[in-house]
């Protein structure tokens, strides 16, 4: 048995046993479930929202009219209008109903707005070189957008934004809720640029993990939600990118790896189907609540051939044009717990295993950890945050490991990393605007 | 260590902001401290909507006394029920378990007034200086049943809950309930949910009673 394979074992086992924990920890039954009341709860009213966003908030919830519910089910039911992405708080109340011992369940929400500016600023320093756009020690991220997001039809949500990250784009998304029994969604999304920007694609796309610098570039996404129980759900997504590759550098590792002029085209088609388990109460800034995910999926990468420039006396040989073809497993656990009632403690750990084929070589083991432990800290009072939203700041430790095929020098093929961060992060009815700065302590790459 | 310091810097920003103007009285008894908490906690604008939510809504209560070394909890699920207009409270304090049903909102301050909050057994305060009692109320909305993963990993890891005196002995009528209520005690105080509203004070303990 190799080495590659003993380790993928006992991370497998680690994962294994992690997700066993998680299952656990999330299904276990309440040891007072019989205490808990119950309501009869015969009509249902959504307050402050126009009659397509009450249909899509009703639909959401999974809560039905002439059903019973306990507390749990409607505190469950609540964080799903939460995490709406429309949705800026939201708020249960029982009233009288037409009978005694019958209820009206008025769900009060307040709107984002349709109008919307996400800006973040990021300054990446590194322990190494690193070549991302021949920076060196540092990188600067900006990134701006607005867009308009908004009710269109029965419960259909339109969404379309421009915004630039290095390169302007445009976006256009459309969500049909209210599918496959009422809790189930459609969305598709388009993303066009027309100008330059670097492209890292995901280890599993591409084990040298290169910056591809390219021009124009295309993307589509679709994807499906079908509600299986209260917290549960199953999602299947698709996802294609392309983009016109002009040059390419290893992002990490050995400095003296020269870059690369490159003409063709950079290519991803991913395929997953995912179990998603959430109890988390917020989709951008959650407090509290478990987010468990295990999932399958295909992924196939092709990049273009490349030709070294400026290296050696004797002439450069280039790279062939090449394919990746991966069949991967992932699972997921991030634990969100409110220590007070203005910091939340965060602890996550994702990871996958896959079989990937570069080319018409043999299949190699890809398998790669991520945990990350956060602190997240409310700056404003409890009674403050009511008109400002939320003000935080948030901070992050992650490792990751990675191992992809054996490639030949000077690529590396296994890739460790630890990182630390911090940021404030900003949110109202109409922004979210993110200030921070990370430090990666080191990157080893090996083969 | 970086997770450390960053929970004492948000802590110290919490304990900066101000409670309800009227304070917790505290006296002595018997080597015990009864408390007395000001019902405007109930009179907050956030508390007093949530409570006529028709949900529960849970109060946690924690006290201490740091030159003992000592703390104690106690919890307070209040539900609001619109067709009888009355309020359910379930009241839950050294392992005893106290349920009351109250006819009004004043009653229900009138009620919370009267609580005789216990904090037993205080050894023997040393020193000059006046000892403190640190008071803390979180009001959490809908009940703390629902944190089910706490409860089953304190449920394997808890055998002695200290904190909230003796339990019955093993085998014993009502062990288990007592025992689940403990437990249910002990996690709603030791597991923290975001609180829709937390109220501090620190009362100044009367020096002629300290033993």
């Amino acid at each position: 048995m190799g080495p590659d394979l003993r380790a993928m074992r006992r991370l497998v086992c680690r994962l294994a046993a992690s997700g066993l924990a998680f299952w656990l920890v999330a299904f276990a039954p309440p040891a007072s479930a019989a205490e808990e009341a119950t309501f009869y709860v015969e009509r249902i009213e959504v307050d402050n929202a126009s009659p397509a966003i009450g249909a899509i908030v009703l639909s959401q919830s999974l809560l039905k009219e002439g059903s019973r519910y306990s507390e749990t089910e409607l505190r469950d039911a609540l964080s799903r209008v939460r995490r709406l992405p429309f949705v800026r708080d939201a708020e249960f109340a029982l009233h009288k109903g037409s009978s005694r011992g019958a209820y009206r369940l008025s769900i009060s929400i307040e709107r984002m707005s349709p109008f919307f500016v996400q800006g973040s600023s990021n300054l990446s320093l590194f322990g190494e070189t690193v070549r991302l756009r021949e920076t060196g020690q540092s990188l600067f991220d900006n990134s701006a957008a607005v867009g308009l997001r908004d009710s269109v039809g029965r419960q259909g949500m339109l969404f379309a934004g421009i915004g630039t990250t290095g390169s302007a784009y445009g976006e256009l998304g459309y969500t049909q809720y209210g599918l496959f029994g009422a809790g189930g969604y459609a969305a598709a999304d388009l993303q066009y640029s027309a100008s330059g920007d670097v492209l890292v694609l995901p280890f599993l796309a591409d084990p040298s993990l290169s910056g591809w610098e390219v021009g124009e570039s295309f993307a589509a996404r679709i994807a499906v939600g079908i509600p299986i129980r209260r917290n549960d759900s199953i999602r299947a997504r698709y996802a294609h990118i392309q983009a016109d590759a002009r040059a390419v550098a290893p992002v990490f590792g050995s400095p003296e790896t020269p870059a690369a002029t490159a003409s063709g085209r950079v290519s991803i088609d991913q395929a997953d189907l995912d179990w998603l388990y959430d109890t988390t109460d917020d989709a951008l800034l959650p407090t509290q609540g478990l987010f468990l995910s295990a999932g399958t999926g295909l992924l196939r990468a092709k990049t273009p051939e490349s030709f070294p420039i400026g290296v050696g006396p004797g002439p450069a040989l280039p790279s062939p044009a090449q394919t990746t073809n991966t069949a991967f497993l992932s699972l997921a656990a991030t634990r969100y717990l409110p220590v007070t009632d203005r910091q939340t403690v965060l602890g996550s750990l994702q990871g996958y295993a896959g079989r990937t084929r570069v080319d018409e070589r043999p299949r190699e083991t890809t398998f790669g950890l991520v945990g990350t432990l956060g602190h997240s800290l409310s700056l404003l009072s409890s009674s403050r945050s009511r008109d400002i939203d939320d003000l935080r700041l948030q901070t992050f430790l992650e490792y990751s490991y990675d191992r992809g095929p054996p490639l030949p020098p000077p690529a590396f093929s296994r890739f460790e990393r630890l990182r630390v961060g911090t940021g404030v992060v900003l949110r109202n009815r109409w922004a979210l605007l993110r200030l921070g700065i990370s430090y990666t302590v080191f990157d080893r790459g090996g083969q | 260590m970086i997770l450390a310091a960053l929970l004492l810097v948000g802590e110290l920003s919490e304990t900066s902001r101000p409670a309800v103007r009227a304070s917790p009285q505290a006296t002595w008894e018997e080597g015990s401290l009864r408390v007395r908490i000001p019902s405007q906690v109930l009179l907050d604008v956030e508390v007093r909507r949530v409570l006529q939510s028709g949900l529960t809504v849970t109060f946690l209560f924690d006290f201490a006394v740091p030159r003992a070394r000592l703390e104690r909890h106690a919890s307070l699920q209040v539900r609001y029920e619109p067709w009888d207009e009355t309020y359910l409270t379930s009241l839950l304090s050294q392992g005893q378990k106290r349920e009351e049903t109250l006819s009004s909102f004043d009653s229900l301050a009138k009620w919370w007034e009267t609580l005789p909050w216990t904090v037993p057994n205080v050894p023997p305060l040393e020193g000059n200086s006046r000892a403190e009692l640190k008071i803390t109320i979180s009001v959490v909305p809908f009940s703390a049943t629902e944190e089910r993963d706490a409860r089953h990993w304190f449920a394997q890891s808890i055998e002695e809950p200290r904190d909230l005196g003796s339990p019955p002995a093993a085998g014993a009528p009502g062990a288990q309930s007592t025992r689940d209520d403990m437990l249910g005690a002990l996690i709603t105080t030791a597991i923290k949910r975001r609180a829709l509203r937390t109220f501090r004070w620190i009362v100044t303990l009367p020096e002629q009673e300290r033993r």
